[in-house]
């Protein structure tokens, strides 16, 4: 403090001394408070748009996932299951692509919790560093093969043997067949055909339109004719192929049909002949159907697709044949026994009868049945050995599936000692309310067991195996559901009326081969059909939904 | 409030014909007197004396636990990573959704691979990179084995489909034309 009292200067000046260093600090603390919140806030704002860019690859990643699990669905890789089975990138050849992104996910089977045919459930998750997000798709599939009521994979031939018109051998139906569609004389279809080779109409009516690659007309079609190319879709990695419609899918030429056939035959035809060949880029328009399944006014199709077979669940079947009363049998002989121990003595209509009774609306049945069975119904005194049973009818509430070929016979009608329909038929099978198949006669896989069969296990339809055969000489039938045979389902009751076979549901057969009496109406319900897959259908996206 | 005391006058007066000094005496009121605590006096005065124990003590403590923790063992800091970052990453997913081939892994690799020899820490680190690679081998056999069969499936459906076509193909070349099982009635046309 001397030193400053020997210093000679001015007073005035003396008082602003520091005041230079205050001015600084307070500068320095008036840009830092201004400049610190505008660091941090720059640096949230980095952090923020990086995290948003993270999230938007994570979504974009669950979005691939949905993509790539209802790809492994389609290909028919993963079959859907109410528990979940599950996917993800992890492989190489999916991750490289995703560029550091990752999903996983799971697919489910929904359609018995909604109780609508089937539907199915993606949920996926993507990730990408620290974010991930997690999509879900539920969409639906009706399969092709179950919109038409007659689905003949090869061939569908009727033969109307009575002559008659009218109510003996009725087909409320559309018809589709991979091959031929052959018609007698006197029958009359109510709905249109599509067929990828030729449609004989013999002398019968055609109420619809008839799509077939050729068509012979020595009858009625009071709809249009139009005759078209026949492909069968390839995938997507095929190298080879014939034809790329609009989206890119590529299509290999079916039965060499690859220009439209001839048109034959001097029936009457009430509308239009036109034809045409299918073309590269063109929108491929093969069914006669919207894609929710209902029927098209006015359908305008330009190709004939290929609908290739179901697969066959086999665990799913003995699973439902668990529920309720034991009904898996390795042996046809199991199986009479447990039907012997179902007769029931009732009086219906002032008439007793002995009636195999099988299931109930509460609890459904389902009979699986390893190797032949024919089931000969010989009365309440008659043989009850080997394929005989003592009883006058049968009535299952639910459906079977045989391994071997399937039959049902018995005497023909006696009004004097049966009732009449509708209150009791002789073979009676109600299968649709339960979407339960009412009869499934196709072979087991050739190797490994049940436990480990997969619906891609599903032996090839070849025609040889399995069939449905009803002989004449009978008494009314009614079914309600789905038949699938892996050859022939002849349904063959030609002596009178009093055997008439009302069937409501949908026939699927390698070759489907009926003859009056009978009385045929598709019935929509049979989209719900259980145990079958198919993976042709147009998928329909039922909701999307980002969950977090 | 310290106590108003007066001093003794005994000494002073010793041989004095003047009375006795004594302090005067109030008389006693009629109202209640006021009570003052006497004995909480002296530990208003020493107020701070637990507050310097409390943060002595605190201060003490602190010490002590610098102490132990410079001087005992203590946590790899590369493991530590190592252990958090799959810790984050695992935490909700089932041994099915994790990626083993996720590059995390390899970075927890490598930085166990870091530990020090002498740290506490490099037995757990060892035992996590070894349960790591066997994990991780098990993965891959998965995915391979998922692959494998996934193209199984994609074979056998082709073969499948195959056999229908040809089938199909051999019934369109061989057609059935006769059928004897069906009586041929006067409505047949074929």
């Amino acid at each position: 403090m001397s030193g400053h009292e020997t210093c000679d200067v001015d007073p005035s000046a003396r008082r602003e001394d520091g005041s230079a260093i205050l001015i600084v600090v307070l500068l320095t603390l008036v840009v830092a408070a201004l400049g610190t919140p505008m660091l941090v806030m720059s640096n949230t704002a980095h952090q923020i748009a990086a995290n948003e860019r993270d999230a938007e690859r994570a979504l974009f990643a669950a979005k691939a996932g949905l993509n790539y699990g209802f790809n492994l669905f389609d290909l028919g890789t993963v079959v859907p299951t109410t528990g979940g089975v599950s996917f993800d990138s992890f492989a190489s050849a999916v991750a490289t692509p995703l560029s550091g992104a990752s999903f996983t996910g799971k697919i489910f089977d929904v359609s018995a919790m909604l109780g609508r045919g089937q539907l199915y459930r993606i949920e996926s998750t993507g990730t990408f560093g620290k974010c991930s997000r997690k999509v879900e798709l539920v969409f639906e599939i009706i399969p092709e093969a179950m919109k038409y009521g007659y689905m003949a994979f090869s061939e569908a031939t009727l033969h109307n043997h009575s002559g008659l018109s009218g109510p003996s051998f009725k087909i409320e139906s559309t018809i589709f067949s991979n091959g031929k569609v052959d018609f007698p004389a006197g029958l009359t279809i109510d709905g249109s055909i599509v067929s990828l080779d030729l449609v004989d109409t013999g002398t019968s009516t055609i109420k619809g339109d008839v799509f077939a690659n050729s068509v012979a007309n020595t009858g009625t079609i009071t709809g249009n004719v139009k005759r078209v190319t026949a492909v069968r879709a390839l995938p997507s990695t095929a190298t080879i192929y014939d034809r790329v419609d609009a989206q890119g899918n590529k299509y290999a030429w079916f039965g060499g049909h690859s220009t439209a056939g001839t048109y034959s035959g001097g029936g009457v035809l009430g509308g239009t002949n036109t034809s045409y060949n299918v073309a590269n880029g063109d929108v491929f328009l093969y069914s006669v159907f919207r894609h929710n399944g209902s029927l098209m006014d006015k359908p305008d199709v330009n190709v004939a697709e290929y609908i290739a077979p179901p697969q066959l669940d086999y665990k799913a079947m003995k699973v439902e044949a668990d529920l309720n009363d034991p009904t898996y049998f390795t042996t046809a002989g199991a199986a009479m026994t447990y039907l012997r121990n179902h007769i029931v003595t009732e009086t219906i209509a002032g008439k007793t009868v002995k009636t195999v009774k099988v299931g109930t609306n509460a609890q459904p049945e389902f009979l699986y049945i390893v190797g032949d069975f024919s089931l000969v119904f010989t009365g309440g005194a008659g043989s009850n050995t080997g394929n005989n049973i003592a009883a006058d009818g049968i009535n299952l509430e639910g459906g079977m599936y045989v391994s071997g070929d399937v039959a049902f016979d018995g005497p023909s009608y006696n009004s004097i000692l049966q009732p009449a329909p509708p209150d009791w038929y002789q073979v009676r099978i109600n299968a649709l309310p339960y979407c339960l198949p009412a009869i499934l006669a196709y072979p087991q896989p050739a190797t490994g067991t049940i436990a480990t069969w997969t619906p891609a296990n599903t032996p090839a339809m070849t025609g040889g195996a399995s069939k449905i055969n009803m002989s004449a000489g009978t008494g009314f039938y009614f079914w309600t559901g789905l038949t699938l045979s892996e050859g022939e389902t002849h349904l063959h009751h030609v002596n009178n009326a009093t055997e008439l076979i009302r069937f409501i549901g949908a026939e699927l057969a390698f070759k489907i081969h009926n003859c009056d009496y009978m009385w045929f109406t598709y019935d929509p319900n049979v989209r719900c059909t259980k145990f079958l897959l198919t993976d042709s259908g147009l998928p329909q996206v039922v909701s999307y939904r980002e969950l977090r | 409030m310290a106590a108003l005391r007066v001093p003794s006058t005994k000494a002073v007066n010793a041989g004095s014909i003047d009375p006795e000094i004594t302090a005067p005496e109030r008389p006693a009121g009629s109202g209640k007197r006021a009570e003052f605590n006497v004995a909480a006096a002296p530990d208003a005065r020493g107020f701070g004396g637990p507050v310097i124990l409390a943060v002595g003590f605190i201060a003490l403590a602190g010490l002590v636990g610098l102490a132990l923790r410079a001087g005992g063992p203590t946590e790899d800091p590369n493991f530590v990573r190592a252990r958090d970052s799959l810790a984050r990453y695992e935490l909700g997913r089932t041994e099915t959704e994790r990626n083993y081939d996720d590059p995390l892994y390899d970075g927890a690799l490598a930085d166990l691979a870091k530990v020090d020899a002498n740290s506490s820490s490099v037995t757990a680190a060892q035992t996590l990179a070894s349960e790591i690679t066997l994990k991780r081998e098990a993965f891959r056999k998965r995915i391979q084995a998922r692959e494998t069969a996934a193209a199984t499936v994609q074979q056998e459906i082709s073969d499948r489909e195959s056999e229908s076509l040809a089938a199909h193909q051999m019934n369109l070349l061989m057609p059935k034309k006769d059928f004897p099982e069906c009586k041929e009635g006067p409505g047949h046309a074929h």
